[in-house]
């Protein structure tokens, strides 16, 4: 039995400095995977790393680590953050929460611009650096997979991608607040990311005078300032560049502001204190707050700017509650086909450990009595065969009752509706049978089961004692890209 | 002086403005956004400010027959009325021409400040024009010193949305369209500034010859303040020179030499027969 756990912080629930500080770069999440797993042996984890939120999924067994503690005490202790100032800001969820979470995320129901597509990607980019990593298996891997699918389903199924308001269009409103016309209007861009083009796609629509890119990989600069009709300029001429420009556009990934007040105050009067409009969607931030301080300097970070959008978008209501109704659906879904895969196999390995039992006594028994011909050495393994069974029938009906009365009667794994709980959905009443089956029949996992035979495992279940013989049926729910499908044992 | 009918006038131009006004600033303040939610508050408000154009010419006509005499500005109430409604129709052609919603919002109280100052300091003798200066002079010096009264209380507007609007977008709070842009905020204000001075200029000239013609004391309070005035004002269109003074320092100072130029004028309304 796994336990999925999140540990996490977003744009809701910490501030910007906060979630700068935890900020973790490509090379950083790897590390920090890697960290973990060798911190916690045997755990699976994801880390979901954006700009508006930090999120640690964590899958491990039922009594193992990390636990909630464990989890801020890592992150903090990755990002050299003091636990105390981490816990104020972070949510914990478990289980059928922490699904319901990630599918939310993935849809960009709880992204703080509802609609975004940004975070698909951001979940899937998360997801395969786990799987490269090595850090996914039997429980994160199929909740990503179907996470992403989910996303997918809810941007395409409903109108909630449709009439969104962009970063980078709020920007240039807020621009417009500030500048009367972009003729003669400097655009700079320091940093040559997704977000940087997003926005300068906008700026470039408004044909300012000049449209400058300034990075420190020169060929990244030229392929972005070709795109937009602009021009690259060195990275080390920022100063002159800066002097130039009106509307400045910064998302580097350099951990320390590009643009400091000390920097910036001598160029003012270079710039004989034209009013500058600088736009800082970098995390951690290129532009030091105190920049911002400064007489005609209107700075405008991530945050700013995503509250405007919040403020301003409308509230597609229709679109939201249909994609909280896929989500709702999926979830159930997801959680029915978890139990579902965590009851079968434990059912299976608790048939095949009595028969395998069953049989070493037979063959004790038959080498007891050599004078015993075919048909009655057969008797004799069918007779064991049909006690182990009929001795294992109610136990195993009560487990299913259980499991069934604990998840709303739902029978049919794949069922849309299906009561809640099981292995991602709670701790519902069958998990103390689970625990106690594994525990007094020691019906721990076979060391060479992989991920993909995890995933498609099997209940077998005794067929009465009319026949008497073992039957298995697939009680795994295909999740949409065939990777889970159900594989009978 | 102003007949009781003048004043009925008067005071229907007064609602107009007050209700017009209040309308637009309603209008915005009940979110962004156009549409016809929003359409039928503005026209209203622009009906409104029209109409209480029409009603100040009306008693500006009407206040000119009752004495027998053409020539503005002529007394307090005279003055006074002009000033108002010079400014509303200003208010009307840069709403027009340059989209700023909000700029009646801050000269439709001036506006109305001027017409109450007229209702109360209106009841003065007319001031017949000085036999010796009763030719151009007269008639540009006045005109210049009420022009340049115009323009400055239009920068003053323009300013007072300039530091409105900048802190607005410091505090990163929501500021609307009927502020403009910044850009067009500050670009007006200079206009407004450049020209009210140079016919604060050519009025404190011709008021000078008057004076002197006159024989009149040179250093009274109406002098002095307007002196104070045309230094406020020459060093804001210094601004393009030491652009440090650039932004929110020159929209500070358009309002200070405003308050000073309304201060020049009480002064003026508090002498002994009024208009001088």
């Amino acid at each position: 039995m796994q336990r999925l756990l999140l540990l996490g912080l977003n744009h809701a629930t910490a501030p910007l400095e906060v979630r700068e500080r935890l900020a973790f770069t490509a090379d950083q999440r790897a590390a920090a995977l890697a960290a973990l797993r060798r911190q916690f042996e045997g755990c699976e984890a994801v880390l979901l790393n954006t700009c508006n939120r930090v999120e640690l999924y964590a899958g491990r067994a039922v009594h193992g680590r990390p636990r909630e503690q464990d989890m801020i005490d890592f992150l903090a202790a990755a990002r050299g953050v003091p636990p105390e100032q981490l816990r104020p800001h972070v949510y914990h969820k478990a289980e059928r929460a922490a699904v319901e979470h990630l599918f939310s995320v993935a849809s960009s129901v709880d992204s703080m611009v509802i609609g975004e597509t940004q975070i698909l990607g951001q979940v899937r980019e998360a997801y395969d650096a786990a799987r490269a990593a090595g850090a996914v298996g039997a429980t994160l891997n199929p909740l990503f997979q179907r996470a992403v699918a989910v996303g997918k389903q809810v941007m395409t199924q409903t109108k909630i991608t449709e009439g969104r308001v962009s970063v980078g269009s709020v920007a240039v409103e807020c621009a417009g607040h500030i500048f009367d016309h972009y003729h003669d209007k400097t655009v700079l861009c320091v940093g040559a990311g997704k977000m940087a083009a997003l926005v300068l796609q906008s700026f470039g629509a408004l044909r300012p005078r000049h449209l400058l890119v300034c990075n420190r990989s020169h060929e990244k600069a030229v392929a972005l300032a070709r795109r937009f009709g602009g021009t690259a300029v060195p990275f080390d001429r920022l100063d002159d560049h800066l002097v130039a420009a009106d509307v400045v556009v910064t998302s580097t990934g350099s951990p320390l502001p590009v643009v400091t007040r000390q920097r910036f105050e001598p160029l003012r009067k270079l710039r004989r204190y034209r009013p500058i409009f600088l736009i800082d969607i970098a995390l951690p931030r290129d532009v030091e707050p105190a920049v911002g301080e400064l007489e005609n300097v209107y700075l405008y970070n991530l945050d700013d700017l995503q509250q405007t959008v919040a403020a301003t978008q409308s509230k597609r209501g229709e679109s939201v509650e249909q994609a909280r109704a896929i989500i709702r659906d999926q979830v159930e879904r997801y959680v029915s086909w978890h139990r579902a895969r965590a009851v079968g196999p434990i059912i299976d390995r608790l048939y095949q450990r009595h028969h395998q039992l069953a049989k070493e006594e037979v063959e004790r028994a038959i080498n007891k009595m050599p004078n015993l011909s075919p048909p009655e050495r057969e008797q004799l393994e069918e007779l064991a065969r049909r006690i182990v069974n009929k001795l294992l029938h109610d136990p195993v009906t009560k487990l299913r009752e259980a499991d069934a009365a604990a998840h709303g009667g739902g029978g049919n794994p794949g069922a849309a509706g299906a009561g809640a709980g099981g292995g991602a959905g709670g701790e519902g009443v069958a998990s103390p049978y689970l625990h106690a089956l594994e525990k007094l029949f020691q019906l721990d996992r076979p060391s060479g089961e992989d991920e993909g035979s995890a995933a498609a495992s099997a209940t077998t279940e005794a067929a009465g004692d009319a026949g008497g013989s073992i039957e298995s049926s697939a009680t795994t729910e295909p999740l949409g890209d065939g990777s889970e499908d159900a594989a009978k044992k | 002086m102003p007949t009781t009918g003048q004043l009925i006038l008067l005071f229907a131009a007064i609602v107009c403005f007050a209700v017009g006004g209040a309308t637009s600033f309603a209008r915005s303040r009940s979110g962004a956004g156009a549409g016809p939610d929003k359409r039928a508050p503005r026209l209203l408000a622009r009906a409104l400010l029209v109409c209480g154009i029409a009603c100040c010419g009306g008693v500006i006509v009407w206040h000119a027959i009752s004495r027998g005499q053409w020539v503005p500005v002529g007394d307090n109430f005279d003055a006074l009325l002009w000033l108002a409604t010079l400014l509303a129709g200003f208010v009307l052609y840069v709403q027009r021409h340059q989209r700023l919603g909000a700029l009646d919002w801050f000269v439709l109280p001036i506006v109305l400040l001027l017409l109450i100052g007229a209702a109360v300091f209106g009841r003065t003798e007319y001031h017949a024009y000085h036999p010796v200066v009763r030719n151009a002079w007269a008639w540009v010096h006045r005109a210049t010193a009420y022009g340049g009264a115009v323009a400055f209380a239009i920068a003053a507007a323009s300013g007072a949305m300039y530091v409105t609007a900048s802190r607005k977008l410091r505090s990163k709070a929501p500021v609307g369209p009927q502020f403009g842009s910044l850009e067009r905020l500050e670009h007006l204000t200079m206009l407004s500034v450049t020209l009210g001075f140079a016919l604060l200029t050519i009025g404190m000239v011709t008021g000078g010859v008057q004076m002197l013609a006159e024989g009149k004391q040179t250093y009274t309070a109406k002098i002095v303040l307007a002196a104070g005035v045309w230094v406020v004002y020459a060093i804001v269109l210094h601004a393009p020179i030491n652009p440090s003074f650039r932004g929110r320092k020159v929209a500070v100072l358009s309002v200070v030499g405003f308050l000073l130029m309304l201060g020049t004028i009480v002064t003026v309304l508090l002498l002994p027969g009024g208009v001088s």
